[in-house]
């Protein structure tokens, strides 16, 4: 892993309210070049806010959000420039239905980038190939498997040649099955170096692939350390609570 | 749920007794519509409606050239109609959804205007007003532009409902693609909305067709107005008459069945594709 000491994403103090919710309390954070981040926490501690607050889909009502050392443009072609650097992976998708799935991939590299019809067409397939959905090309989403549409739609982030990438709990929606073959895909990815914020329930994923693992609980980031302390000695008693309730839950299925 | 049709999705397939009650149910009912139709046939004859002299005349080409040439200007109306209300009600539609106050409350009055107020009263407002304002139209725009005014109204917010259906995630995936709105919305949103809103355009298309009717208001020679002449040169009412709705009967059952066709053709994303492979 390429360890360089460079922040790639910083978010300094930064507080978001829904209504009278409180949904981001000064949550202060640096991702660094080809880091690895795992933000775990309970539902509705925050965690999709926070990702989503990075690429500006949420705004935020105080604080800053730094982007390789620029603050987030609030608007227009800058914000739209700045976005396009930072790949987002849903956790339902959303790759564009009406589209086939090679179509999703180049779609935005021709519209955004301006990139020629045929470097689009080989890129993409040799992310397909990559994430091994390449047979699927011509299909359109709603033909392939949950696992295989996570796979492409991370195709196409990647395709935009993103400095990070941002994972909102990209195998919630799947079946159990196929969770794996989605992790794959990113641990390879985070040995590729690139510089990763993952919102996972998935603790041996954490466990082995992340830097450091950040615990949210309403609001707050409550606990950050690296996997091993986290997991074989976590500090707070929310934390504690937290993993032995998910731990529980590992066990009954 | 792929290849259900909202039918199949909404009811389950019926057992043997629901078949049973179907069939019995159904055999009422023809048995109940040919009674109908017998008296109404009893009633033509006792009357003296099916005498040759009220049908006579539709063995000669002359009628048929007639009637035809009225067809074609029918159609050409309810199509171009069709096509502005399209065009304006997309204007509309964009103009509603725009985060600009003025362009929104301006589009919206336009469309509940254009929603509230009957077809026959723009016809008039061509036939009379517009006149007097020096303004020369031909028949045939005065009765298309009222058409497709009073449509485009319903038409925008056919549109808009297409828009909204589409799933928010749609694009909150092209805005981290670096997509801004413009393209978002010609790339991304409409051609998705588009396939939602397919049947009610057609419906549209089927009311424009019917309101071009008033066409003989303005005295353009559609089907009906040359319905009218016949009727007035023949002295033969209904029977002109019942041909004429047959005929509009006809078409609108072509238009309808068209737009289950592409209703279909579009819910199963992918299937143009497949098709093309
Ligand atoms: N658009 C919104 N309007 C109002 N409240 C919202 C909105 N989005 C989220 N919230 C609330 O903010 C809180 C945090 O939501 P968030 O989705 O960030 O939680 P999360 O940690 O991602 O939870 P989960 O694990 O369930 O995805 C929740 O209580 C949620 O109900
Ligand atoms: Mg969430």
């Amino acid at each position: 892993m390429t360890e360089n000491n460079q922040p790639v994403i910083e978010l300094r103090q930064v507080n978001k309210h829904f209504g009278d919710l409180h949904v981001l309390q000064d949550i202060s954070l640096t991702v660094k070049k080809g880091e690895v981040v795992v933000i775990i926490g309970p539902s509705g501690s925050g965690k999709s806010t926070l990702c989503r607050a990075i690429n500006r889909l949420e705004t935020i009502d105080s604080g800053e959000i730094l982007f390789e050392g620029e603050p987030l443009p609030r608007e227009g072609k800058e914000l739209a420039q700045m976005r396009a650097k930072i790949g987002m992976v849903f956790q339902s998708f959303n790759l564009f239905a009406h589209r086939t799935i090679l179509d999703n991939i180049t779609l935005a590299p021709c519209d955004v980038m301006k990139a020629s019809k045929k470097n689009a067409r080989q890129e993409a397939m040799r992310l397909l190939e990559r994430v091994g959905v390449a047979d699927q090309a011509g299909k359109v989403p709603a033909q392939l498997s949950g696992g295989q549409q996570q796979r492409a739609a991370i195709a196409r982030a990647l395709a935009m040649h993103p400095k990070a990438m941002l994972f909102d709990e990209p195998t919630s929606a799947l079946d159990p099955e196929m969770i794996g073959e989605v992790l794959n895909v990113m641990t390879e990815l985070a040995q590729d170096g690139m510089t990763m914020l993952v919102v996972t329930h998935e603790m041996n994923f954490a466990r082995r692939v992340a830097d450091r693992v950040i615990f949210m609980d309403g609001g707050r980031i409550v606990e950050e350390n690296t996997p091993e302390a986290f997991f074989s000695n976590p500090k707070t008693q929310r934390a504690k609570g937290f993993l032995s309730s998910v731990r529980m839950q590992d066990r009954e299925l | 749920m792929k290849n259900a049709t909202i039918r199949e999705f909404l009811y389950e397939a019926p057992g043997p007794k629901t078949r049973k009650r179907v069939f019995w149910l159904t055999a009422a009912a023809m048995l109940l519509l040919m009674g109908l139709l017998l008296m109404v046939v009893h009633r033509f004859y006792v009357t003296g409606q099916l005498s040759g002299r009220y049908w006579a005349f539709f063995g000669k080409a002359t009628t048929w050239r007639f009637l035809g040439q009225g067809l074609l200007v029918t159609v050409e109306a309810a199509v171009t109609g069709a096509l502005i209300s399209f065009a304006l009600g997309f204007l509309l539609m964009r103009g509603r959804l725009q985060k600009n106050l003025l362009l929104r409350w301006i589009s919206t009055g336009v469309i509940e205007f254009t929603r509230g107020v009957p077809t026959l009263l723009f016809i008039y407002f061509f036939f009379l007003v517009v006149p007097q304002t020096g303004w020369k139209l031909s028949a045939f725009w005065k009765i298309t532009l009222p058409c497709a005014i009073s449509a485009c109204g319903v038409v925008a917010e056919a549109l808009r409902g297409g828009v909204n259906a589409v799933p928010r995630g749609q694009t909150e995936a092209a805005l981290c693609l670096g997509y801004r709105e413009t393209k978002l919305f010609y790339r991304i949103v409409f051609p998705q909305a588009i396939r939602f809103v397919i049947p009610s355009l057609i419906a549209e298309l089927v009311i424009v067709l019917k309101d071009t009717t008033f066409a003989s208001i303005v005295s353009c020679a559609d089907l009906m107005q040359n319905a009218k002449v016949l009727i007035s040169n023949y002295d033969a009412l209904l029977s002109i008459y019942l041909v004429v709705a047959v005929i509009y009967i006809l078409i609108n059952f072509l238009l309808n069945r068209l737009s289950d066709r592409l209703a279909k053709r579009t819910s199963q994303p992918g299937a143009a594709e497949r098709r093309a492979a």
